[in-house]
Formats: structure tokens, sequence, C-alpha cells
């Protein structure tokens, strides 16, 4: 499942496609430092208010910061606020 | 808007315990449950909001991935009614607001004029009350077709009126007549006269004896085509002349202002007067209706509770503001007087001339007797006929 997510990724990137459309992949969208918009996530895999842990699929997103919220989620976004610090891909 | 959905939905503060409640939260969503303002505790409980009509859904989720559910606050929802069953006093309230808004409703509170262009609002609305029709004003009562009727035949500069009542708002639709142009008998004899003395250009007859030529000066009134022409079988015959006479005449045109106006500068001493207004009743907040000073503005502004632009209720206040003032005579400024004054003067030489040309102008401003005056000579090229 992987591999064809990476394949599937690969060739986005040598059709120019935008990789969340043909993979499926993960989009973060950071609006200053105070909101953060998670599609095509998987699901939560660590919740606490200094750092929220992320399962995107093939990689896993750390999200580290002070007050973090998870305001709104479902199936296939989350939006975080809070005073975001830094995003670690895993 | 969100919120009110919520609330009309009615909502439920969550904590949720366990090793791991995040899997609680990817259970809720993997069960297209709607949560939100999500916030962890410590590392073993989160708080969470959620429609009240999802717990027993999200106690058996908890129940499967081992987590304790605890119900903080209720909010909105079945908590509103069943609160509300205890508040008589408040069913009372709305059920009264209700039935003064529908019974209101058929009464006229307020009046809008459109398409009146000479005839002014106050004018319309004193027509309505000759013809019975004013604020406060049962509408049922009353046949728009005959009010229409009688104020069709009691002004005649109205062609057509309509009125259209929706809600408490009577909204009325008028259009005035147009004054009929003069109508030429072409049949009739008739000779053309010079309106205005010039030099003439050109002449282009169509019917008629031509009386001058190019280059004539023609005097007001002078005769331009004589309606009686020669025959050549019998008596001269008499025709309704038709021509275009094209001259160059000349326009001395003055206009004057004063060098000094009055101005009003504002006082202190303005008060505020508040009215409430019920129906046609009027309760005052004050005792003095009386003007103390004697020069002032006074503005009166009415304020009733509307629902959008349709619905008036009859109660409202009228807020009276008295600003005093004081006049002061002082100097008007030449230049913008001056230019004021140039160009009322070639909207007047424009009007005078209609559809003929300006070839050239001039303005001489002089100062006389404390007047301003502006005057304005012109050449033009007109239809003199």
């Amino acid at each position: 499942m992987g591999k064809i997510k990476a394949r599937a990724e690969l060739l986005s990137d040598r059709i120019d496609l935008p990789a969340d459309a043909l993979a499926g992949s993960a989009k973060l969208t950071l609006n200053g430092r105070r909101h953060l918009l998670i599609e095509n996530h998987k699901g939560i895999s660590k919740y606490g208010e200094k750092q929220i842990v992320i399962d995107c699929g093939n990689m896993k997103t750390r999200i580290c910061g002070d007050e973090l919220n998870l305001t709104a989620m479902d199936k296939n976004d989350m939006l975080i606020t809070g005073r975001i610090l830094s995003i670690e891909l895993e | 808007m969100k919120k009110l959905y919520n609330l009309a939905r009615g909502t439920v503060r969550v904590e949720a315990s366990g090793v791991e409640p995040e899997i609680l939260l990817n259970k809720l969503c993997d069960n297209n449950i709607e949560f939100w303002d999500t916030r962890s505790e410590d590392g073993f409980s989160v708080l969470f909001t959620a429609h009240s009509a999802d717990l027993t859904e999200i106690r058996s989720c908890a129940l499967k991935n081992g987590c304790d559910i605890k119900i903080l606050g209720t909010r909105g929802g079945k908590t509103i009614t069943r609160s509300a069953k205890r508040r008589y006093a408040l069913l009372i309230g709305i059920a009264a607001c209700i039935i003064i808004t529908a019974v209101s409703s058929l009464f006229v509170w307020s009046i809008s004029v459109s398409g009146n262009k000479n005839m002014s609002y106050g004018e319309v609305v004193r027509a309505l009350k000759e013809c019975g029709v004013e604020y406060g004003v049962f509408w049922p009562a009353i046949s728009a077709e005959s009010i229409e009727n009688e104020i069709l035949l009691k002004h005649p500069d109205v062609s057509w009126i309509s009125l259209n009542m929706s809600n408490s708002r009577l909204e009325v639709i008028i259009h005035e007549r147009t004054e009929k142009p003069d109508i030429v008998n072409e049949a009739e004899p008739r000779s053309i006269y010079a309106q205005k003395s010039g030099i003439i250009t050109n002449v282009s007859v169509l019917l008629g004896k031509s009386a001058v030529n190019i280059g004539d000066t023609v005097c007001e009134g002078e005769i331009l085509v004589n309606g009686l022409v020669d025959s050549e079988t019998g008596d001269d015959r008499q025709v309704h002349a038709i021509a275009d006479v094209t001259a160059r005449t000349w326009y001395e045109i003055s206009a004057v202002s004063p060098l000094t106006e009055n101005k009003k500068s504002e006082k202190d001493g303005g008060s505020l007067k508040l009215s409430l207004l019920s129906g046609k009743n009027r309760i005052n907040f004050y005792s003095d209706s009386r003007n103390k000073e004697q020069s002032c503005d006074k503005i009166n502004k009415l304020r009733y509770i509307s629902f959008g632009d349709s619905f008036v209720i009859p109660i409202g206040v009228d807020i009276q503001s008295t600003n005093s003032y004081e006049i002061r005579e002082c100097e008007v400024d030449r230049e913008e007087t001056a230019l004021r004054l140039q160009d009322d003067l070639m909207a007047e030489l424009r009007y005078r001339i209609g559809s003929g040309e300006i070839v050239s102008s001039s303005f001489a401003v002089t100062e006389c007797d404390g007047l301003l005056v502006v005057t304005l000579r012109a050449e033009c090229m007109e239809n003199i006929a």
C-alpha cells in the first residue's frame, strides 16, 4: 500500500498534478502560527496541550506548541489552533 | 449562524477519560459524529462538545474503546424547551407579541411614496388623508381602488396611482401627468417672424415666400417668410409657411450676487427631547415644549420598531433635537461666487439658444454697490424662425 502511494506521489510529481489529488496525500495549510488545517489525515495518534501527533498515512506529523486545541475534526479534515511552534514530519 | 443552529439542536460538553482518548476521537470521526472545541486536560482525558442527539452513540464508542464518559454540561435543544415550560410569563409574552404584531399589521403605520417628481411626499400624504388614509387607519375597511379613483379625480396632475399594502407599510406608487405638447394646425395660413434680432446666414424655405436674404439684419418680430404667395393662375394664395432661418445672434446677460451673506453659526445650549409613541398617542418625557431660543433648528427623528423594511410596529420614539444658532453677516468668496454665476449664465444661454451653437463667449466681472456683477457676452448661431 505504501509502495503504491509512493509511486502515485512520484507520478503526480512527473505530470505536475497536486499530490493530494492523485495520491491522497495529506495537505497541511498553516495560517500564521495559530491555525493549522490538515486535510486527508488518517486520525490522531497522540493528543496533548503541548504536542499533537497526526497520522497522515505514509508519515506522522508532530505539531508542537502551547495551548493546542483541536477546534474541529471530521473524517478528512482537522483544524488545530493554538500557538504552533514547530511541525515535524516523521 | 452555526452557533444558533447548534443551540437549537442542543449541545453537550463531554469529558472522555481513558488510556488513549485519541482513539475515541478517531472512532467518532469514522462514525461521522460531529464534535468540536476539543481540549486535552491531561494525558488521559479529553474534553469536547458534541450534539446532544449523538450522546448515545458517543457512549457506545467510548465503551468499545475503554473510555469513561462524563457529562459536564448541556446547552440548548430540549433544555430550552424544558425550562420554557415552567416560564409561563415568557410564553404569554411571546404569544402577546405575536398577536400584537399580527393585529398591528392590519393598520397602516408607515407610508412610502415613490415615482413622485413634482408632488412632494407631504402633498401625497395630505391627498391620502383627504381620502381617509392616514397613519393608524384600519386597512381592510378601505377599498384601495376607490381611494385611487378619488385621488385621480381630485388631483389632475396624477395620471396613475397604485396603493399596495405590505404588512403595516403602505406603498404608494405615483405616475405624474406629462404636459401636452402644443399642437400646430398646419392647415392654418401663417407667416414666420423673427424671434430674435440678428444677421441672417442661411434661409431654407419649404413653404411660403422668403422676405429676407442672406446678410440681412433683422429685428425681433420682423417678418422672415411670408405666408402669402403669388399665384400664376389667379389671386395670391395663403399658406402655412415652413422654413429654417439661421442667424448670427448676440447676447449680453448679467447676473448679480451680494458680496455679503448671512451664515448660521451654532451656539451652545442645544437640547434633546424624547417622546414615546404608541400608535397615535404620545408620551412626552419633558415638561416644557416651548422654544427658549429665538433662532433654532428643530430636528425630529422618528424611530419605529420594525422587522426588516416592511413590518412596522406602531411603537417608537421621537427624538427632538433643538440646536440654537445666531446669524452672522460675512463676506462671500468672490472667486467662488463668480464661477457659480458664470456657470448659471452659461446654463441660461444654452436654454435660450436651444439647439443653436455658441460661436464665442467672454465674461466680465465687476463690483457695484456691494454687488458682484458677472456679465456674459456671447455670439451664437441659431434658428430664429
